[in-house]
């Protein structure tokens, strides 16, 4: 397939990713909202079953991922642009 | 190599206090295949088996030797889950007849069998594969019952997230088997599984909110809400979408991989959306959300199969 409609494909879904990475993140920021009257939720947390969860785990939790996926497709860009590429990432393999 | 968050998947027998029939006499032996949840180790088997046809050409018993040392990690990890969530085993409707919370078995030994299962493991791997293997398998065993049981399952609801993670090692297991290293492609297909377990698990969470709110455990529904839940489902599956592409940008799959890969995440994605329709319309969505617990399921074999098939018929 033609060079240019790959790397296009490529940005797209840069881009179709950065965007659900952004609400997935967005989620995580957001104020917990209270849960509906009645429900399972309501009455775990009034039971004291449900613990709160630490606000600075659940960011660094959410941003582990999508930090991993931005490795990911810049070390795909790198393999598929060699001229582009450091040789550290093109021979990075885990040798046994 | 573990089971990880599939241990949620386990919808054992029925309550008794459902008015269900109670367990029937089980054999120790039984009890002891009970413990390694062989029905969700399966779909990790397929997750381990696909990748080795795709990194290479493995012997027979090469895949027999990796599968066998998959199922007992992976059972190993299972069972010290069920040691050390015995507590809450004994809460959930779904959970309540497994060896330990019926009585059938003691814990201790419930834990002395899934440490030795993972013992065994390791020393095949390492001693007939290679120790990268075994070392990857072991790694997810840890992760499984540290990071995931142990820390994150009862602490947040981002417990599926990163615990899919435990998961997501049986790729890594079967590349790492046959070529031992790993490569972008192994890592693509690690996180395609990790991307995959949360709208998996989120559609049963959602069907099983009470079960998790009685025993106390922080899923996404119980935290987030039901809606918003929903649209991180729909936002994981959109990254899934788009990671099952890029084995085939890099060169690795061809089109008969492409093609299987569009066409079943846009059914999951599918499934997903007719879930946020019903309930934005204030409709029924637990059909749909059973179709996409029931499907993903599926679509994770399928996808992986594609694989295989997909390098078995470009050599």
């Amino acid at each position: 397939m033609n060079t240019a409609v790959l790397d296009a494909l490529f940005w797209i879904a840069v881009a179709a990713c950065a965007v659900a990475q952004f609400f997935i993140l967005r989620a995580v920021f957001a104020p917990e909202a209270p849960a509906p009257v009645g429900s399972p939720a309501e009455a775990g947390r009034a039971a004291g079953r449900l613990r709160r969860p630490s606000r600075p785990l659940e960011i660094a939790w959410a941003v582990l991922p999508a930090v991993g996926l931005a490795l990911l497709f810049v070390w795909a860009w790198q393999l598929q642009h060699p001229s582009l590429t450091s040789p550290v990432i093109r021979s990075f393999t885990v040798p046994l | 190599m573990t089971g990880i968050p599939l241990d949620e998947t386990a919808v054992t027998a029925p309550s008794p206090r459902e008015g269900k029939p109670a367990a029937k006499k089980t054999s120790l032996g039984r009890d002891l295949i009970a413990l390694t949840k062989p029905r969700i180790i399966s779909l990790l088997l397929v997750t381990t088996a696909a990748p080795m046809y795709a990194a290479g050409s493995p012997s027979i018993g090469l895949v027999m030797l990796v599968m066998l040392g998959g199922y007992l990690m992976a059972g190993g990890a299972n069972a010290v889950n069920m040691y050390l969530d015995r507590d809450i085993d004994d809460v959930m409707a779904r959970t309540r007849l497994r060896p330990i919370p019926s009585g059938r078995m003691r814990p201790q030994q419930v834990l002395a069998f899934g440490v030795a299962c993972a013992v065994a493991a390791t020393w095949l791997l390492a001693y007939f594969v290679n120790v990268l293997t075994a070392a990857l398998a072991l790694a997810g065993f840890y992760f499984y019952v540290f990071i995931y049981t142990r820390w994150l399952k009862r602490s947040s609801p981002q417990n599926i997230v990163i615990g899919g993670a435990a998961g997501a090692f049986p790729p890594l297991v079967g590349w790492a088997a046959v070529t031992g290293s790993l490569d972008i492609v192994a890592i693509t297909l690690f996180l395609i599984v990790f991307y995959w377990t949360p709208p998996h698990f989120w559609a049963l969470a959602l069907m099983k909110q009470v079960d998790y709110g009685r025993a106390g455990v922080p899923m996404a529904p119980l935290v987030w809400g039901e809606r918003e839940t929903m649209y991180q489902m729909f936002w994981y599956t959109i990254i899934l979408l788009w990671l099952t592409v890029l084995p085939w940008w890099v060169g690795a799959f061809g089109l008969l991989y492409l093609a299987s890969a569009l066409v079943l995440g846009g059914l999951l994605l599918g499934g997903i959306v007719q879930m946020i329709r019903a309930a934005r319309a204030g409709t029924p969505w637990s059909g749909p959300a059973w179709w996409v617990y029931k499907y993903s399921l599926l679509y994770l074999a399928l996808l992986f199969v594609a694989m295989g098939v997909d390098r078995a018929l470009a050599r």
